[in-house]
């Protein structure tokens, strides 16, 4: 064989190995899609592939609409105001952290770094719980927003600070001697410079109180509050299940997260390549 | 437009080196101020210090004389090319150029013309619209340029910025950069490590070492009169020769005992050699004061030396000797149309008219030999 | 880094200066600090003062000094038991960490720039897909009667082999752990000349568990007693293991222990007296042959003892029965790929230029020596972070099993992880103060295994 051909058969295993990967990857997510246009009959007799599409369950998607849509409003809300505030934090205090050298930098610093290697946990939602009861923020969005903003900040600075530690000082010195006050170096030279790295992290933290189970499992009493895990735990928890729902109601939870993605894919990739070279 | 004065100014890092040591200069209007000195002797740090970016330990500076310790740095109206340049990489050259002037709310219509003007000046018409990414190292150089002329700051600060450039585009851009200092009449402080920069583009040249100033005076005093051993070594290329002797007073008339020759000495201010009488000297002497010469009078200041290595310049070359009894090398430029064949042993002639003699044997031993009443600072 | 701009001096006017200046940058960090302290630190600091308190949540609410943390450490062994899981648990993250460095290797050969994007976008996808999504899908696919594993098992005849090996393989444990407890009643001579040899191990080492830790003490005595004696924080873990491998008591552990140290100690002497060079290397070889035998042993003799029976209807329920619970978590997310994981890994592997490829491959390393000599040291850093962060995460996870198995941890507690226990003494049994108790321990741990991590296991930036 020629090396040309043994170099195209190498690519091609390369090829087979990722698609391998993630076809199985990929496999849970199809199956949801699948599954969630029958009904249970269906579902036993055939769990792998489609049924003719006449005699697909279009309904389900109706009634998991139902069961989930509402909470999505919830969600977004929450999950957006969550981000705002993350990054309203994260962004001047890692400025701050990441180019001035003061008494009480590493400090401070470490004060935020050290909450990662907190345990947390239980023993902490009580407390917590306690404190949002005297702030009368139980059943109150507010809440979400609150404690995902400010638990996502972290990771936030964690990584901005390094970020920017990169980006050469010159960049704010000679925007400094330009005339630009602090907020003015952050507005045109920091956050033009760590776009991606932003919108990651925004998506991240975003993600991060879109997923949030317990919070609001604990916070929240309205039903016309819940946000969409919550709802999905009530979907799951009935106690004859229409798999068909059931799935409909995943897909529709899941649905708005990939449409973000699509949205910014490019950023995303990048963002998030960026991102993890600072660990 | 207006003069800088730096008084006692000293800066100690925070891990306690001292990077500066006080040190006065004054630094005229609409002058072109060169420091230069190898690299870490503190010439970025005094920069800084004068561009508010770095605090000051001690001592004072005064722009227009005005005190500008407390003055943020953007108060200072100074502006500073980078050696890195520092361009905003998001941003276009003429959103580059026009970053400063938007901050301080000039019209729109003003930043255009002083753009537009700054771009012709600086043949970048045709490349405003792209991103520091798609220039070429000399244009983003004058770009950073622009950047600052578009200020009309009271003064500019240049930190090194043609280190990044080839041999041949440092060339021009010094040629550009002195026509162009010439036209604005604004002061500059410009810094570097590369002698010819700072012999070519200075009104005066600052020379430092070790966070000290050594000398300040215009190139050709700096090049004819160096204040001491270290400006004589580092102002010149190739650069100037140093041989170790003893100074002998043969009633009245000097010479100096270097390996084993006695070499009669002729510079104009002999002076003050009376204070290095029979005490250890170091005689400095530039390639071009050394000749060939076959058949020098035995009483000449002369030496036969053996030619190591010659490089050819074409209308000129160097010669690189060896003589017995001297630790280094000796330099020699000859004219580029002299035979000279490696190996060979040639006499040298020394032309102790335009001698230097540097009182005992350190880095930065005096020059004995400077007219009387000669300043370190002029 | 920058510095401020702050001059000294200047008398009055200057310490103004100096004085804004700070004041200014401390106002743009304060709502970050703010918020971290009232939402963060509040509750932390809060949950460790009732962790000295008889605490229901709200009507009791009495001091008891350290009665919990007494509780916790002397008579709580459900507790303690929790970490035997977390233990199995990392050992299986720690396999499962693989298949992204795999990916992320062979995503990073992939030769056009083109494919190399689409399959990282390709891998990000996964990620955006809430993780209860994934999760209760999962749990879905495990379900007993229509779940697609159990019909997956099926289809492919697996389910036969389950249930043939369900028999089979508790006989062959039982065989080999009573031979070995009635190693000298006689028996016939077949028996005894077969389990031979672990007969000799469990005479020598005190049981398979014994010879893993004797072959981690070989490994850590590797490079001589000098660097193991920095290895301080670890002798307080060697001591419990030790505790528990060797001894009923501190000190039948003693007797069989320090023997055995002192033979580890013995066999990395006796080799680096030979060889100063390969002694190194050989003592490690045998370290990591006596740990892998004796966690294959573990693995034979301890695991899976007793029939399940769960196999023989074709409907066994994974996570409803306390034998299966472990073996379906484990299988979880297969093909374990991390989507973070594998972009991080990739960008720790762009540092190797296709010149170093070329190069290798001049020198003649082939398929393995380019994984194993160029790409996973260069990845070394990244694999090192995320040990830390897969080591705490695993320690302080408890959703995941409250979302699959309940607060009471599955059948017979069988996923019960420390997280999850003391969620449980919370909100089942409302003790509150105890939980905290709890809380304050894990904090113990885990700051223990961080400085641990931090002094041994190098991160260099
Ligand atoms: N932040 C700092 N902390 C401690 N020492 C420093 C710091 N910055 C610079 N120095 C030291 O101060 C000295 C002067 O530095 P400076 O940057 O002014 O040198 P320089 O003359 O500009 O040299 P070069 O030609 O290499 O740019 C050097 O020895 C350097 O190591
Ligand atoms: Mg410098």
């Amino acid at each position: 064989m020629s090396p040309q051909r043994i170099r195209t058969l190498k690519e091609l295993a390369k090829h087979a190995i990722l698609l391998g990967i993630l076809f199985f990857s990929f496999v849970p997510f199809a199956l949801m899609l699948v599954i969630s246009f029958k009904d249970n009959d269906q579902f036993v007799a055939n769990p792998w592939l489609p049924d003719a599409i006449s005699s697909w369950h279009w309904e389900n998607w109706i009634k998991g609409w139902n069961t989930v849509g509402p909470y999505i409003a919830n969600s977004i809300v929450t999950s957006l105001g969550a981000v705002i505030l993350c990054l309203a934090l994260a962004i001047p205090a890692s400025y701050v952290i990441a180019r001035y050298r003061f008494r009480g930098r590493e400090l401070v610093y470490y004060g935020f770094i050290l909450t990662m290697f907190l345990p947390g946990g239980a023993a902490a939602l009580v407390t917590t719980f306690k404190m949002m009861s005297s702030l009368s923020l139980v059943n109150s969005l507010w809440a979400l927003v609150i404690l995902g903003g400010v638990g996502g900040q972290i990771s936030c600075i964690f990584i901005l600070r390094q970020f920017i530690e990169d980006i050469p000082k010159e960049l704010f010195e000679s925007a400094e001697m330009d005339g630009a006050g602090h907020f003015r170096q952050m507005w045109s030279i920091m956050l033009p410079l760590s776009g991606p790295i932003l919108g990651t992290l925004a998506i991240m933290n975003f993600l991060g109180t879109w997923n949030n189970l317990i919070m609001p499992m604990i916070l929240l009493r309205d039903d016309a509050k819940l946000t969409i895990p919550v709802g999905l735990m009530r979907l799951d928890g009935e106690y004859v299940k229409m798999w068909g729902e059931l799935m409909a109601g995943y897909s529709i939870a899941a649905i708005p997260l990939v449409v973000l993605f699509l949205f910014s894919t490019r950023m995303f990739v990048r963002g998030l390549t960026a991102g993890a070279v600072k660990g | 437009m207006a003069d800088i004065e730096l008084i006692k100014l000293k800066k100690v890092y925070d891990n306690g080196y001292v990077a500066v040591k006080p040190s006065d200069l004054k630094i005229n209007d609409k002058e072109f101020m060169v420091l230069v000195g190898p690299s870490g002797c503190g010439k970025t740090t005094s920069l800084r210090m004068i561009a508010g970016l770095e605090s000051i330990s001690d001592g004072e500076i005064r722009i227009g004389g005005r005190r500008v310790n407390e003055v943020q740095p953007k108060n200072r109206d100074i502006a500073m090319v980078f050696q890195s340049y520092a361009l905003y990489p998001h941003l276009t050259v003429y959103e580059n150029m026009a970053f400063a002037l938007r901050l301080r709310k000039v019209p729109p219509r003003e930043i255009h013309e002083q753009i537009v003007q700054a771009a012709e000046m600086l043949s970048l018409t045709s490349q405003l619209e792209k991103l520091p990414k798609a220039l070429s190292g000399g244009q983003r150089q004058r770009v950073a340029l622009g950047r600052a002329i578009v200020r009309k700051p009271q003064a500019f600060l240049f930190d090194e910025p043609l280190s990044n450039l080839d041999a041949k585009l440092r060339g021009e851009m010094r040629y550009e950069l002195r026509s162009l200092q010439q036209r604005l009449a604004t002061t500059a402080v410009y810094v570097t490590h590369d002698q010819i920069e700072a012999m070519t583009l200075g009104d005066r040249i600052t020379v430092m070492s070790v966070g000290e100033i050594q000398q300040v005076a215009p190139p050709r005093v700096v090049y004819d009169w160096p204040f001491n051993r270290f400006v004589a070594g580092f102002i010149g290329t190739p650069p100037m020769n140093f041989l170790p002797g003893i100074l002998k007073d043969a009633g009245g008339s000097w010479s100096a005992q270097i390996a084993g020759h006695a070499v009669p000495l002729a510079m104009p201010n002999r002076d003050n050699l009376g204070k290095a009488r029979d005490s250890e000297i170091v005689m400095g002497i530039r390639p071009e004061n050394l000749h060939v010469a076959a058949n020098a009078p035995a009483g000449s200041p002369s030496m036969d030396m053996k030619i190591d290595v010659v490089e050819h310049m074409g209308d000129h070359q160097y010669v690189y000797l060896r003589a017995d009894g001297l630790p280094d090398t000796i330099i020699m430029k000859a004219p580029g149309a002299v035979e000279l064949a490696v190996g060979q042993v040639a006499r040298i002639h020394l032309d102790t008219t335009r001698a230097h003699i540097f009182q005992g044997r350190g880095e930065h031993a005096p020059n004995i030999t400077l007219p009387p009443g000669f300043p370190q600072q002029q | 880094m920058s510095e401020p701009i702050i001059p000294k001096g200047g008398g009055f006017q200057g310490w103004l200066t100096r004085a804004r200046f700070t004041t200014v940058l401390w106002m743009l960090m304060i709502p970050a600090m703010a918020g971290l302290i009232a939402f963060t630190y509040i509750p932390n600091i809060e949950s460790v003062i009732y962790s000295f308190y008889k605490w229901d949540g709200a009507m009791i609410e009495e001091y008891i000094g350290v009665e919990n943390f007494r509780e916790a450490f002397r008579g709580d062994p459900r507790f303690w038991g929790t970490f035997l899981l977390i233990l199995i648990l990392l050992a299986a993250n720690l396999v499962k960490m693989w298949p992204s460095i795999f990916a992320a290797i062979v995503l990073h050969r992939m030769k056009s720039e083109k494919s190399q994007y689409l399959y990282r976008v390709m891998f990000v996808i996964p990620m955006v897909i809430p993780g209860l999504v994934a999760l209760l899908l999962w749990k879905s696919f495990f379900d007993a009667n229509v779940g697609i594993f159990n019909g997956f098992l099926r289809a492919t005849g697996m389910m036969d082999v389950l249930a043939w090996a369900d028999h089979a393989w508790p006989a062959m444990t039982a065989f080999m752990n009573g031979s070995v407890m009635h190693w000298n009643d006689g028996g016939s001579m077949a028996v005894n000349v077969l389990t031979l040899p672990f007969k000799a191990i469990t005479a020598f080492f005190g049981g398979p568990w014994g010879l893993a830790l004797w072959g981690g003490l070989v490994l850590m005595l590797a490079r001589g007693v000098k660097p193991f004696a920095k290895l301080w924080l670890l002798w307080p873990l060697i001591g419990a293991l030790a505790f528990l491998a060797w001894g009923d008591g501190p000190v039948t552990a003693l007797l069989r222990g320090v023997p055995l140290a002192l033979a580890a100690w013995g066999v990395g002497a006796w080799l680096r007296a030979r060889d100063i060079h390969e002694a190194p290397t050989r003592i490690a070889w045998l370290g990591w042959a006596c740990v892998a035998v004796g966690v294959i042993l573990v693995m034979v003799t301890k695991v899976w003892t007793h029939p399940t029976n769960a196999f023989d209807l074709g409907r066994p329920a994974w996570l409803g029965h306390s034998q299966l619970v472990l073996p379906a978590v484990i299988l979880w997310g297969f093909p374990w790929i991390g989507t973070v994981g594998v972009l991080i890994y990739l960008a720790g592997l762009s540092n190797i230029s296709q010149e170093v490829y070329e190069a290798a491959e001049l020198d003649g390393v082939g398929f393995w020596g380019k994984i194993f000599r160029i790409e996973v040291p260069l990845i070394m850093t990244q694999v090192r972070i995320n040990l830390i962060f897969l080591t705490i995460g695993t320690l302080n996870d408890y959703a995941f099993f409250l979302i699959l198995l309940g607060p009471s941890g599955g059948p017979d507690g069988a996923g019960l992880t420390p997280g999850l226990y003391m969620y449980q003494q919370a909100f089942v049994n409302g003790r509150l103060g105890y939980a905290c108790a709890l809380g304050m321990v894990m904090f113990l741990i885990i700051l223990y295994i961080t400085v641990f991590y931090q002094r041994h296991v190098k991160v260099d930036k």
